[in-house]
C-alpha cells in the first residue's frame, strides 16, 4: 500500500463490499531475510491499514498507515496518500506521497502524468520523484542528517505495429550537488513470419555520480505447443567510482521449459558470467513448478 | 416508516449504482492472455499497453493503487520472486545467485555494479532488502583493500576524515545506507558524533525533530549518544 510494503507471517483482511470503498488491514511478524538466513524474530511486527475508494470513473484515492514494531517500540511510522485520475481517456495524472511520521519529514514524493497520444500508438510519461531517506528508530542512523535526492523522468512508448514496440526514457538525478543522467532505449519485436518468436533488446547509458554504466541486453524466446526455449546476453561496461578503472562484464544464458499440465511446469536455465573476478562462472537451475 | 430508514432507502439506488458502475471487472478469466491481446480491449479506452518498457519502475503506481488487480493474473509468489528472491515462479530470464532469484534490474556482474545502483536512489535497495542483508556481506570485506571515495585518500580513514571533513560529511549524508552496510551499529561514528564523548560533533539535521522518535521508541537510539 502507499505507506509502505513488507512481507509478513500474519493475517490480511480486505473488505470490498462497501460500494466504491475498499478497506484493508494486515498485521503479523515482520519477515526479514539476511544474506543467507531468515532474520525474522518474535519481537518484530508489521501492522498497517488502508482505505481506498473510487468515487467517480477513472479515479482512485487511498490513505494508508504503517507501523513497524520492534520489542514493543515503534521504530517506523508512515503515512501514505495515493491518488490517480484518468482524464477523458486521453491522459492520467498520479501522486504518491509517503510521510515519515516519526521524523516529521516527507519520505518520498512521486508525481507524474501520462498522455495517450493517438490512443494505442504513443504514450508519453513525465515524472518527478524526491526521496529523503530515513532509518528505523532502532539505530543511531535515525538521527543523522541526510540530503534529499530528486529525479525527473521522461518516457515514451511507441507501438509501431502489432509486431514491434519501441520505448525510451531519460532520467536526470540530483544529489544536492553531483548529478547523473541515465538513458534507456529498447525494442520488443515479434516477427510476422515466425509465429511465437519474441525478441527483446535494450541499451542503457548512465553517466555521472556515483558511477558510469553502458550496457545492453538481448533476449529471445520461442514457444511451440507446450515447450518454450529462451536465450539471452547482457553486456556491461562500468566505472563504479571515480577512483576506479572501467570494467567489463558479460552474462550468457539459455533455458527451456515444458508444461506437463496447466499447473505443472519443468524449467531449466544455465548461464555463464564473465567478470573481472572470474573468467567463467557457470551456474544452473532446474525446477519443477507445481501450482495448487 | 421512520426517517433513518427512509434515508437509507433513498441512498440504496446510489449505492447499487456505485457498486455496479465503479466495480472493477474481474480479470481472472483473461490471466492467460498475452499483453498484445489485452491491448485489443484497452486501446479504445485510452489505456496504454500495460507492462510497458518502463515496467520495472512503473509498476509501483498500479500496485499501490486501490484498484490494483495484480493478483488476478499473478500469484503472490510472482512478486516474491523479485522482491524477496523467492524462486517460486521465476521466469527463465531471471538469474539466480546462491539461494536468491535476481530481478532483471540486477545486471551481469551485480557484485561489482550494485554500488552504482545502491547510491543512485538511497531507498531503492530497501524495497527488497533489509539493512542486515547488506551488512552480512559487507562485514566480510577486507577493509584495508578499499579503493572507494572517503576511505583511502590518506591511507587511513582517521587521517582522511580530519583532513577532508567536508567530503566525509557530504558523502555520508548522500548515502548513509552505504555507511550502514559496513558499520551496521554505527559504533565508529560515535568517536566524533556522540554527545557523551569524543569530538561531540552534532550529526542531527538543522531542523531535527526528535520528540516523536524519543516517545515512540522509548529513547532507544537516543540513549546511545545522550544521557537521560
Amino acid at each position: 500500500m502507499g505507506a509502505g510494503a513488507g512481507t509478513i507471517d500474519g493475517i490480511r483482511v480486505d473488505v470490498r463490499n462497501l460500494g466504491p470503498v475498499v478497506i484493508s488491514t494486515f498485521g503479523g511478524y515482520d519477515v526479514r531475510f539476511a544474506e543467507t538466513t531468515d532474520d525474522t524474530s518474535s519481537g518484530n511486527y508489521l501492522v498497517g491499514a488502508s482505505a481506498g475508494a473510487s468515487f467517480f470513473p477513472g479515479n482512485n484515492l487511498e490513505v494508508s498507515y504503517l507501523w513497524k514494531i520492534d520489542d514493543g517500540d515503534i521504530i517506523r511510522e508512515m503515512l501514505g496518500v495515493h491518488a490517480d485520475q484518468r482524464i477523458l481517456g486521453k491522459a492520467k495524472g498520479y501522486v504518491d506521497w509517503r510521510y515519515d511520521v516519526l521524523h516529521e519529514a516527507n519520505s518520498e514524493f512521486l508525481t507524474g502524468a501520462t498522455l495517450f497520444l493517438f490512443p494505442g500508438l504513443i504514450t508519453i510519461t513525465g515524472e518527478y520523484f524526491t526521496s529523503y531517506p530515513t532509518f528505523d528508530a532502532d539505530t543511531i542512523y535515525t538521527a543523522f542528517a541526510v540530503t534529499e535526492y530528486w529525479e525527473a523522468l521522461g518516457r515514451v512508448d511507441y507501438i509501431v505495429s502489432d509486431q514491434v514496440t519501441l520505448y525510451g526514457s531519460y532520467t536526470h538525478s540530483d544529489y544536492e550537488g553531483p548529478t547523473a543522467d541515465t538513458g534507456t532505449i529498447g525494442i520488443k519485436a515479434s516477427p510476422k513470419r515466425i509465429a511465437n518468436l519474441k525478441g527483446y533488446a535494450s541499451v542503457d547509458l548512465r553517466s555521472g555520480y556515483p558511477g558510469d554504466l553502458t550496457g545492453f541486453r538481448i533476449s529471445a524466446n520461442y514457444t511451440y505447443k507446450k515447450t518454450l526455449v529462451a536465450a539471452g546476453l547482457t553486456h556491461d561496461v562500468f566505472q563504479r567510482d571515480s577512483m576506479t578503472d572501467d570494467f567489463t562484464a558479460k552474462k550468457y544464458w539459455a533455458g527451456g521449459s515444458y508444461e506437463f499440465r496447466k499447473n505443472m511446469t519443468a524449467k531449466l536455465r544455465v548461464e555463464n558470467t564473465v567478470t573481472r573476478q572470474f573468467e567463467d562462472e557457470f551456474q544452473g537451475r532446474a525446477s519443477v513448478d507445481i501450482r495448487f | 416508516m421512520n426517517h433513518p430508514l427512509r434515508f437509507l432507502l433513498l441512498l440504496l439506488p446510489a449505492v447499487i449504482l456505485a457498486t455496479t458502475s465503479f466495480a472493477r471487472e474481474d480479470h481472472r478469466a483473461f490471466s492467460d492472455l498475452q499483453f498484445e491481446e489485452c491491448a485489443e480491449c484497452h486501446i479504445g479506452e485510452g489505456v496504454p499497453p500495460n507492462h510497458g518498457g518502463g515496467w520495472l519502475k512503473e509498476h509501483r503506481i498500479p500496485a499501490a493503487s486501490p484498484s490494483r488487480n495484480c493478483l488476478e493474473c499473478h500469484g503472490m509468489s510472482w512478486c516474491q520472486d523479485c522482491h524477496k528472491g523467492g524462486g517460486i515462479q521465476a521466469s527463465l530470464s531471471r538469474s539466480q545467485w546462491k539461494r536468491d532469484i535476481e530481478p532483471e534490474s540486477h545486471r551481469s556482474d551485480w557484485i561489482s555494479i550494485h554500488p552504482i545502483q545502491a547510491q543512485s536512489n538511497p531507498q531503492r535497495c530497501q524495497r527488497c532488502h533489509e539493512a542486515k542483508f547488506c551488512s552480512d556481506c559487507h562485514g566480510r570485506l577486507n577493509v584495508s583493500s578499499l579503493t572507494i571515495r572517503g576511505h583511502a585518500q590518506s591511507g587511513s580513514t582517521q587521517a582522511y576524515i580530519t583532513a577532508f571533513p567536508d567530503q566525509h560529511a557530504a558523502e555520508a549524508r548522500r548515502n548513509l545506507a552505504s555507511c550502514q552496510s559496513c558499520h551496521p551499529e554505527g559504533n565508529v561514528c560515535l568517536t566524533c558524533h556522540s554527545a557523551k564523548l569524543g569530538l561531540r560533533i552534532n550529526p542531527h539535521p538543522r531542523d531535527f525533530k526528535g520528540s516523536r522518535i524519543q516517545s515512540r521508541s522509548n529513547n532507544r537510539s537516543c540513549r546511545v549518544c545522550h544521557d537521560f
